[in-house]
């Protein structure tokens, strides 16, 4: 019965570009052999350039930022516009202005930036004492919506945080 | 010896120096100097006024204001630097020593446009550049000398 | 090591007398061959030499292209406007074409995924090229598709040089369109005819101080196989598309050193010169070059005025703050460019002509005298970098560290705050620039004359308004940069 299967899914096109990509495979592989090693050297450092470089900014950018929030801030907003964060856990901020200085205050968490120079991350680190939702907001006039530029943290307790499933005690939020 | 090229070298000496003496029979006399106050609004992304004119030894206040986020003031030559937050008006003050014309910029990020936001300053008397021009007016007029020695030399030997 | 006149056979045409000298000094035709200095020639002969170089600048590019996408938009803070607006652009004027003439062209890596692709190889010499190798329209065959192409960047020069989007737009749009025409068309001929910054590279590298040339020019004449332009077994046919036995300028020459490899008899080298040089090469001369010529001047005030200027409404139609105003913006500088300049030039050659006897045609006096505005044009270019590298250099060192404004920072100098570099000395560096290269356009000026008019007298009244224009341009530059 199996035979039988595999016959027909060989006989149809999804066998067809199999054997197709095999033959390219196979034809790349004999030539690979006849292309002289500087040339093949020459290739591996043109592969590697290509494919390593953005996995290298990647892979880095990510590992840097494992236990980090980005928040933007733009005229006139904070990106993300919430954030969640766990009663008695670190959070850890780092906060870039996309434009002009801009400031950063949380009203009942000890965080105050009074200056963001635009490009320039600052970095916050706080724990939260207290459940609740913690508003943060722009301290430096930044244009004429700057009084609209605000955004929240929504602190779980830490019962509701035990006895949910573990993939909601994560601190990543975009 | 003293051939044309030896005349052309005297003659663009005698119209250098004569211009260095009158640049500087010009700097003898100092122009009056006064105290000035003046006011920059500083705006995406310029500085108004954009242009503004001292004498030098005068002692200059700026005050330095804007109205929709924050910029900076970084004087060339100066190296004055100064944050100017919005609504919170600041003053620097110097004494402008040093003659010419100096680019005042933003020194804090304000946009796309920050690192084109640029004033002028200008120093009386502008020394750099009246020396320019002595130097391009010098230079200018040996050449057209020698030019003019070249097309009249030789039509002479012509006619000989 | 002395400067030595090059004991070869120079055919007439291409030096005027042997004892002309710039500036009264040094001799037209004095050259010091590089080649000679043990390890320059097996270093350029080297495929490695030009791959390793390019492939590195390839990494950055990816880089720049990454940030331009998803880095900050915060201009300072992203490397795409850093590294080429203030560190690239300021190299090129400064240090790459004076002194190296095209050598940018040699490593740069826009194209050379296309080259890559069309060759089918990467540091070994494949025997037929891949692509379509069509050949270029005969009448695009010169800088008119360039200058179009340079002024349509130019009038968003406000927007390109500050947002780091706009630069990798440009930047990755090149490259996609130089890969494709490097499959259908033959070897280097999108650098040659299409591509922006090869444009005034190609007219400004007549006045760099290094060239690529036989070593002796009755050796190639005696040798029939044309390895060069051909190709042979050991290099590419000169992908450029330039006749190395044949080349007297720099203007299409990109350094790419394969007639080095290809030349069986070992006859091509690496010469230094004085600057200038091709300049007063009689060959292949042109209103598109004249052209690229006023397109450069012209672009130099522009962007001094726009960018380091006081003039707020001006920088306002620069950022598009309004389309109305680009719009004006836009068309000026094209009226400006394409219309003014060259009138102002034409009314002067037109002077020039009078004065010489008209026994010359009008066209190749405006032709030949376009050539004396490039150092000046060049020296105004590196006046303005002065304005751009001192002040915002210091960006460099925080890029190293964080290049897309994530914050990262690699090699702590992530917090090296903006700090402006002998600003002091920015007016005296730019009028010292300016005065420069006025005494050489004006002895650039000079040797036109006599090449242009038959007799000295006749060059020397045909010189006059060529001096008072050049002394007018100069006065107006030095005014713009530091009055």
């Amino acid at each position: 019965m199996v035979v039988k299967v595999l016959e027909r899914l060989a006989g149809s096109g999804l066998g067809k570009l199999a054997r197709f990509v095999g033959e390219v495979a196979g034809r790349a592989a004999r030539s690979w052999k006849r292309v002289h090693i500087s040339e093949r050297i020459a290739i591996g450092i043109v592969a590697l350039t290509l494919l390593a470089g953005p996995a290298a900014v990647i892979g880095y950018g990510r590992w840097v930022e494992r236990n980090v929030i980005t928040v933007r801030a733009v005229q006139w907003a904070y990106l993300p516009k919430t954030i969640y964060a766990t009663e008695g856990v670190q959070v850890r901020l780092r906060i870039i202005s996309e434009d002009v200085v801009h400031g950063f205050a949380i009203d009942g968490l000890p965080v105050k930036i009074v200056e963001l120079i635009p490009g320039k991350a600052e970095d916050v680190a706080f724990t939260p004492q207290a459940a609740g939702t913690y508003y943060y907001q722009c301290t430096t006039y930044c244009g004429v919506r700057h009084g609209k530029m605000f955004g929240q943290i929504i602190v779980r307790p830490k019962r509701q945080a035990l006895t949910s499933p573990p993939q909601e005690t994560s601190l990543q939020t975009r | 010896m003293w051939g044309r090229r030896g005349r052309l070298i005297v003659i663009g000496g005698a119209l250098l120096l004569a211009g260095v003496l009158l640049q500087l029979h010009l700097g003898a006399s100092p122009l009056a100097s006064h105290a000035r106050v003046i006011a920059i609004k500083a705006g995406q992304w310029r500085y108004s006024p954009g242009v503004i004119t001292v004498n030098e030894g005068d002692p200059v206040t700026l005050r330095l204001e804007t109205d929709d986020v924050t910029h900076g003031f970084y004087l060339d030559g100066y190296g004055l630097s100064q944050a100017v937050l919005p609504d919170r008006p600041v003053e620097v003050h110097f004494i402008a020593t040093r003659a010419g014309r100096w680019m005042f910029r933003c020194s804090v990020t304000c946009g796309p446009f920050h690192p084109y936001m640029v004033g002028w300053l200008r120093v009386q008397p502008n020394t750099t550049l009246r020396l320019g021009w002595v130097a391009v007016g010098t230079i200018g007029l040996v050449a057209l000398y020698a030019a003019w020695e070249e097309a009249r030399g030789r039509k002479e030997e012509q006619d000989q | 090591m002395s400067l030595e006149a090059r004991a070869v056979d120079i055919p007439a045409e291409q030096t005027p007398e042997r004892q002309e000298r710039f500036l009264g000094v040094v001799p037209v035709d004095a050259r010091l061959e590089l080649t000679r200095i043990p390890g320059v020639r097996a270093t350029l002969r080297s495929r490695w030499m030009t791959f390793i170089p390019t492939t590195v600048n390839l990494f950055l590019f990816l880089v720049i292209l990454m940030a331009g996408v998803v880095g900050t938009q915060v201009g300072n803070a992203n490397i795409a406007i850093v590294f080429i607006w203030i560190l690239w652009w300021s190299a090129l004027m400064l240090l790459l074409v004076p002194f190296g003439s095209r050598i940018w062209c040699g490593v740069c890596p826009l194209p050379i995924m296309g080259e890559w692709l069309q060759r089918s190889a990467l540091v070994r010499l494949a025997a037929k090229a891949r692509g379509l190798g069509w050949k270029w329209p005969k009448r695009l065959r010169n800088m008119w598709v360039v200058n179009g192409v340079f002024l349509g960047l130019a009038v968003f020069s406000g927007i390109l040089t500050t947002r780091p989007w706009a630069t990798v737009l440009m930047l990755g749009t090149i490259m996609a369109a130089s890969t494709g025409l490097f499959l259908l068309y033959e070897r280097r001929t999108f650098c040659r005819y299409l591509c922006p910054v090869g444009g005034f590279l190609g007219l400004y590298a007549n006045f760099a101080a290094v060239e690529v040339r036989p070593k002796s020019v009755p050796e190639c004449l005696a040798h029939k196989s044309k390895e060069c332009i051909l190709g042979s077994a050991s290099g590419y046919g000169c992908p450029w598309l330039e006749q190395p036995t044949n080349l007297k300028r720099n203007t299409y020459c990109g350094m790419c050193f394969e007639c080095f490899r290809s030349c069986t008899r070992d006859n091509m080298g690496l010469f230094l010169r004085p600057f200038g040089t091709d300049l007063l090469v009689e060959s292949h001369r042109g209103l598109d070059e004249s052209w690229k010529a006023f397109i450069m001047l012209g672009a130099a005030a522009a962007y001094s005025a726009t960018m380091m200027g006081p003039w707020g409404w001006l920088k306002d139609w620069a950022n598009l703050r309004s389309l109305g105003g680009w719009a004006v913006f836009a068309g000026g500088l094209a009226v400006l460019l394409l219309v003014v300049l060259p009138a102002l030039h034409g009314a002067f050659a037109w002077a020039s002509w009078r004065l010489g006897g008209r026994a010359v045609p009008l066209r190749r006096v405006f032709t030949n005298f376009s050539y004396h505005l490039v150092p000046l044009g060049l020296l105004a270019w590196i006046g303005f970098s002065f304005a751009i590298l001192l002040p915002n250099g210091s960006y460099v060192l925080r890029i190293l560290s964080d290049p897309f404004g994530w914050g990262w920072n690699l090699f702590g100098t992530a917090h090296v705050p903006w700090t402006p570099v002998l600003t002091a000395w920015l007016p005296a560096l730019q009028a010292v620039s300016l005065l420069f290269g006025f005494v050489y356009s004006l002895d650039i000026a000079w040797k036109l004359a006599r090449q242009t008019f038959p007799s000295s007298p006749a060059a020397a009244r045909a010189v006059i308004p060529q001096i008072v224009l050049l002394a007018g341009l100069t006065g107006a530059f030095l005014w713009l940069f530091v009055g």
